[in-house]
């Protein structure tokens, strides 16, 4: 969810600021999972939950002070910031309710669900790697605010999906399969971000999610 | 007496507490400001009112 909220912010040129991004992703994982944990995970739960959270981090925006400079940069702490929020939450929330409950679609569906969360979920981590280097290096919120561009982050996601979908959809042998995702995600991201140590650390960003993906999805 | 019950209370006291109360005030007259900075008492308090609105909404949904 924060990293589809991420693109859309990169789009349309909205300051990607890392303690408000770990501010959003705290309230939206806490919600999500003492919603799930307590209550459960239906039509009603879903509809609390993606509304919950995003007012929740809106209350955050409104009391918080600023701590990059509004005149410069465009910050998404406007009320309706919240539909949009509300939105990119609800379709996460069906993908990953899709993915665990997966009675209802085939292999095809099944592959995309796959291919999206490992997709979001790789650039998720590799945009965490560059902008806390960033940050450990410059202690400059403003300078971490730029580290982000549209372009290649729509080259890295989109890249991602088409690689995750083909390899999830047609190559059913487990092994070769995380092992193809993990090398084509490294190489992706070496090819895109031209950065050898950003690749390397690349091998735990995509074998993180392969992992986790695997674990929740093998009783299939 | 429930444990959710006892969390959203407490909690929701502290969410609201740290939250909304002014920084001043918080720090000086209530003396609860624990060196930190105001950003983080919104921090604490916004995490403290979540687990609150969740436990509110699980005491409403106990089946």
């Amino acid at each position: 969810m924060v990293m589809l909220d991420v693109l859309y912010h990169l789009a349309t040129e909205t300051a990607v600021h890392i303690n408000y991004v770990a501010v959003k992703f705290t309230i939206i994982y806490l919600t999500l999972f003492l919603v799930t944990y307590w209550v459960g995970k239906s039509w009603n739960d879903a509809v609390f939950a993606t509304i919950a959270g995003p007012v929740l981090f809106y209350i955050y925006y409104v009391f918080a002070d600023p701590t990059i400079n509004r005149d410069v940069f465009k910050i998404d702490d406007s009320f309706g910031y919240i539909f949009l929020h509300i939105a990119v939450f609800a379709l996460s929330y069906a993908v990953v309710r899709n993915l665990i409950d997966h009675r209802a679609q085939g292999q095809r569906g099944l592959a995309v669900g796959k291919a999206f969360a490992f997709a979001f979920a790789v650039f998720g981590l590799d945009a965490a790697y560059q902008m806390l280097k960033v940050q450990l290096a410059t202690h400059d919120e403003e300078i971490v605010a730029r580290v982000m561009s549209v372009d290649t982050s729509l080259y890295i996601v989109l890249s991602l999906l088409l690689v995750g979908f083909l390899l999830y959809n047609y190559v059913s042998n487990i092994k070769i399969q995380s092992a193809a995702l993990v090398l084509s995600a490294v190489l992706l991201i070496w090819l895109i971000g031209m950065h050898g140590v950003r690749a390397f650390v690349g091998l735990a960003s995509a074998g993180i999610p392969v992992g986790l993906i695997y674990l929740y999805t093998r009783e299939r | 007496m429930n444990k959710k019950l006892i969390t959203a209370i407490v909690l929701g006291i502290v969410g609201i507490v740290f939250t909304f109360t002014p920084y001043k005030m918080l720090t000086r007259t209530l003396h609860l400001g624990l060196g930190l900075r105001h950003n983080d008492h919104i921090m604490i308090g916004i995490i403290a009112l979540t687990i609150a609105v969740v436990a509110v909404y699980a005491l409403i949904n106990r089946k």
